[in-house]
């Protein structure tokens, strides 16, 4: 129900190392973002915000 | 083969609909594949995502075979940030609305790390109950009645690097991965 948000290359494929990860295409910065059902535009401005502090 | 194809095609035919064309069905998953689009579409023209991974863009190499088996599709979005690792962390870390969490199971609530650094465990991390010791940060989004019953979640599903706090020996014994971690955040 709720977002969910992870770095796939530290939180599921870290034991692939980076030579792992790099065949099978998990970059360092990859996001994955399961959303959830909040309202899009919230989700959306959230999503803005953060994205000034990269 | 062909029998194969004209089966398949026969059952899309006869499929109902699962998510936005009657919302009735899974209003859940429909509000989701509909965010998702739209997180998706945005995303990729915002000059700060370098790529966006979601099958309902023409962008996604498996997109015909999306298109041609799914009426939506579905609230999980994947997208690379314009930067590394930290910009990636940095992005985050100030997020407010999603739990910082890699899912572990139906029902064993959700373990993740916070991504801290300097910067602390971020302004999402205090008021959604986060556990956070000095060097290793971590967040239980506890969605759980009992505390039993996520560390049996976390003891059989949790990716093996998600070691726990020092007390969770179940599971940070054999982590060994955890202080290849820790220095790389130190």
């Amino acid at each position: 129900m709720e977002s969910l948000i992870e770095m796939p290359a530290v939180q599921s494929y870290w034991s692939f190392g980076p030579e792992g990860r790099a065949k099978i295409g998990i970059k360092e910065n990859l996001v994955r973002y399961a959303i959830g059902i909040e309202n899009v535009e919230d989700i959306w401005a959230d999503v803005e915000q953060a994205l000034t502090f990269v | 083969m062909q029998q194969q194809q004209q089966q398949q095609q026969s059952n899309r035919e006869q499929r109902q609909p699962l998510w936005c064309s009657d919302s009735a069905h899974c209003p859940t998953l429909c509000l989701c594949t509909h965010s998702g689009m739209e997180v998706a579409r945005r995303l990729s023209s915002h000059p700060k995502i370098s790529r966006v991974w979601y099958p309902g863009l023409e962008s996604h190499p498996d997109h015909a075979i999306a298109k041609a088996q799914m009426s939506g599709f579905g609230g999980v979005v994947s997208f690379e940030i314009e930067g590394d690792l930290w910009a990636c962390a940095r992005f985050i870390d100030n997020l407010k609305i999603p739990y910082i969490a890699p899912r572990c199971g139906p029902d064993c609530g959700r373990v993740g790390k916070v991504l801290g650094g300097d910067s602390g465990p971020g302004p999402a991390g205090p008021a959604r109950g986060v556990i956070c010791t000095a060097a290793w940060r971590r967040m239980l989004a506890c969605a759980l009645p009992t505390p039993t019953s996520l560390l049996s979640g976390l003891a059989s599903s949790a990716p093996p690097h998600l070691a726990l706090q020092p007390g969770w020996r179940g599971v940070a014994d054999r982590d060994a991965r955890g202080a290849e971690l820790l220095e790389l955040w130190a």
